[in-house]
């Protein structure tokens, strides 16, 4: 019973939090600017307003413009059931690492059709060029994770692996391991819209990926897609946090365990928040056609790290 | 109509000795129009040829660096130049217009499947200058771009015809914002016509024109940083145009130096303090700026997008007639401060920046080595004035008269016709209004996410352009 409350309020954490990581993000930014930047709850209050405003929806588009933001949001809340997060029982252990990689799938797929739904020229490019990342991200996503099951043992249950990897001692440190992870960073960089692949804080709309297709959303529905976005990362940091380097995370429920792994968690999560600040201060976005080279490396990077694991 | 190939006779022959067309417009006399064209290199020379009725036939085909011209002459007086090949509307529009008259925005004339057009502005997701553009794209490379412009036309032309002896100033320093001192000094030159202005006050005014110069390409190098999304060398850019920005409103009052120049030289002196002050500044500023670009053009990923990208050729530059930084980074050896020096120019040593391969990278090599240049001038205008008056008084003759200068953006021309004391004609040509048509040549073949990085790496005026 201990063990479900736990993993119930790992996932309300989870979201909880997003918003929080997302401010530090951007105030990190910020202050590798020197500039001051906003407080690290800004978001919240963003959301919240947004939240609060209605919503206005163009003429062209179809009721199912309206249901999207709420799906998004939905799968999002799905996956953080899924996600370990400090503990490492999960509240719904009925998927599998296969099943949330496609869960992202259909959250991309809803916010691809909403980019369309709206019948203007920013969210038809954002779209178009969101599916041609997606293309490529899949392949590198899934081998990674599969890496990461073959390492395992085979098992591509989410909570089975973190207890694995800590069982197995340091001999985990494996080659495999890391080129998985490098892989999965790469992909988790890219399937979050972030620089080099795409410019989260960009003016221009012509350049925008992710935000294009955003641009015919407001009020509540732009409210839950920027909450879905944040809490896209946050589940990515986690998988990244607990899946490949679950040292720390608690295995039983014993209060100092808790303790041991809520520090573990926040100190993983923002190192891996830091990271992705300093990339974004210091690499240029890409060219568009230059990103397919990037996630090729992170394709061969996991086809290593399989190779590493059952020829080597 | 014998008349108008006298007109492409004459230009043909001034490009055959070295000028280039600076500026065409059309003025009204009794019983009809006369064409102005105002051709510019290491003179001037003015040609002018009277049209009979409502057509002429277009000189384009032959000199395409009219084409713009003849184009406005058509929206402006209505006389229509046959023959020519691209009568699309410049300024006006349909559903809206300051000019009577107004047509419909056309589909770009490209066809074939898998071709999409898309249409972009007037209202962009930034705060930017508003300017409609339409891209015809095959997935994402560029066929095709065309600009419409003219959303913030105010008729600043019509504004400046006043007395002569009237002070206009402060329109001119309006026309675009942040190029005031050049327009305010090409303004000048046209009333101040063979004045002997103060050595001090050409001096001050020099360092004016340069301060404002290191301002601009401040703001281009961090805008293209920022594009690039490069945050880091965005912030500091956008930090040392900002330390520009309060030392001029510390000299003198304004951060755009507004309200500095006046007829007959300037409204102020600047004191010694002042002085001592804008040298620490610029010093500072050329040794942060070197260091800046340094920052920018060490990152592979920042040069594997400037590199290539937004290349503008040798050739059409000079067939469009591209001036100011743009089109010396495409090689055009085109500086009106060495050419026909203004101001203090003549008395200071300086050095025209080049770059053959017309990219962003070129561009961006050009306003960082400008920079360099207009503090090396700035320090020299500095040791060499003494003291003295900052102001005389003019007296304005009848007559037709150029005022040209160089802006941060190039080549800015001002003609002003006086009769009888009072201007009755006066035409301005900002230096973004050649540059548009080779931007739209600069597009061609890139993809649509490089295009806000070109347009920023050209840094053209839309108000400059709208008038």
């Amino acid at each position: 019973m201990i063990e479900f409350v736990l993993s119930a309020a790992q996932s309300v954490l989870m979201i909880a939090l997003a918003p929080l990581f997302a401010g530090i993000l951007k105030k990190a930014k910020a202050r590798m600017q020197h500039r001051n930047g906003s407080s690290i709850f800004q978001p919240y209050r963003d959301v919240a307003k947004l939240l609060r405003k209605n919503e206005t929806v163009s003429e062209s588009s179809s009721l199912l413009f309206r249901f999207i933001p709420y799906v998004c949001f939905g799968s999002m809340v799905l996956l953080s059931l899924m996600t370990p997060f400090f503990f490492v029982d999960v509240a719904a252990p009925y998927g599998d690492l296969i099943s949330m990689v496609y869960i992202f799938t259909l959250y991309r797929l809803m916010m691809v059709l909403g980019g369309l739904e709206g019948g203007s020229v920013f969210g038809g490019m954002g779209s178009s060029r969101e599916m041609m990342m997606s293309v490529l991200i899949e392949p590198s996503l899934l081998l990674s994770l599969m890496a990461l099951a073959g390492l395992t043992g085979g098992s591509t249950a989410v909570s089975d692996i973190p207890r694995e990897l800590i069982g197995m001692g340091v001999i985990v440190l494996a080659p495999a391991l890391v080129l998985a992870a490098s892989s999965f960073f790469i992909t988790l960089l890219a399937e979050n819209s972030r620089v080099p692949f795409d410019n989260p804080s960009t003016h221009l709309e012509l350049t925008m990926v992710h935000e294009g297709m955003l641009v015919e959303y407001s009020g509540r529905g732009l409210g839950l897609m920027d909450l879905s976005s944040m809490m896209r990362l946050m589940i990515f940091s986690s998988m990244l946090c607990t899946l490949f380097f679950p040292w720390g995370m608690a295995l039983t429920a014993s209060p100092f365990a808790i303790f041991v792994g809520l520090a573990a968690i926040f100190a993983k999560v923002l190192f891996v928040t830091l990271a992705i600040a300093l990339i974004e201060s210091y690499l240029a976005k890409y060219r568009l056609f230059r990103l397919p080279n990037l996630l090729t490396a992170s394709f061969a990077l996991s086809l290593m790290a399989m190779i590493s694991l059952y020829i080597l | 109509m014998p008349e108008t190939d006298e007109l492409s006779q004459k230009i043909r022959k001034c490009l055959n000795e070295g000028l280039g067309l600076a500026c065409m417009y059309a003025r009204g006399v009794p019983g009809g129009h006369v064409l102005e064209a105002v051709m510019a290199g290491d003179r001037i020379e003015r040609i002018t040829v009277r049209v009979e009725g409502m057509m002429y036939q277009s000189v384009t085909p032959d000199i395409p660096s009219a084409s713009l011209y003849e184009r406005e002459i058509y929206e402006t007086h209505g006389i229509y130049p046959a023959g020519h090949p691209d009568m699309r509307p410049l300024r006006s529009r349909s559903s809206w217009g300051p000019l009577s008259g107004g047509r419909a925005i056309p589909h770009n004339d490209i066809f074939g499947n898998g071709i999409f057009e898309i249409p972009v502005g007037p209202i962009h997701a930034g705060v930017i200058g508003p300017g409609h553009f339409r891209f015809s794209v095959a997935g994402e490379p560029i066929l095709m771009m065309r600009t419409y412009l003219g959303y913030s036309r105010r008729g600043v032309e019509k504004l400046m015809e006043t007395q002569a002896s009237a002070d206009n100033t402060a329109i001119a320093e309006r026309i675009s914002g942040d190029n005031a001192v050049a327009h305010t000094l090409a303004y000048l030159q046209t009333v101040e016509q063979d004045t002997e202005i103060p050595e001090r006050a050409r001096f001050i005014r020099t360092v004016l024109s340069e301060l404002e110069r290191i301002c601009s390409h401040l703001g281009t190098i961090s805008g293209i940083a920022l594009d690039t999304a490069l945050a880091v060398p965005a912030a500091h850019g956008s930090a040392l145009r900002e330390s520009i920005l309060r030392l001029n409103e510390r000299i003198c009052g304004h951060r755009l130096l507004w309200g500095m120049l006046r007829i007959g030289g300037l409204s102020k002196d600047l004191t010694e303090t002042a002085l001592d002050e804008i040298e620490r500044e610029v010093m500072r500023v050329r040794f942060d700026a070197e260091e800046l670009v340094g920052i920018m053009i060490r990152s592979p990923s920042f040069m594997d997008r400037a590199e290539t990208t937004g290349r503008l050729s040798y050739e059409d530059a000079v067939h469009l007639r591209a001036v100011g930084p743009v089109a010396r980074a495409s090689g055009v050896d085109a500086d009106v401060r060495k050419t026909r020096p203004y101001a203090a120019y003549g008395l200071a040593a300086m050095d025209v920046p080049k770059c053959p391969s017309g990219d962003v990278y070129a561009r961006l090599t050009v306003r960082k080595r400008e920079i360099m240049e207009s503090v090396s001038m700035i320090l020299q205008c500095i040791n060499s004035m003494e003291d003295g008056p900052v102001r005389t008084s003019v007296k304005t003759e009848d007559g037709f008269y150029t005022g040209i200068t160089e802006s941060p953006r190039g080549e800015t021309v001002h003609c002003a016709h006086i009769e009888n004391g009072k201007i009755t004609k006066y035409k301005i040509r900002d230096a973004s209004f050649p540059n548009w048509p080779a931007l739209e040549r600069a597009v061609m073949g890139n993809i649509v996410p490089d295009f806000p990085l070109i347009n920023k790496s050209f840094d053209l005026s839309y108000s400059g352009n709208d008038l």
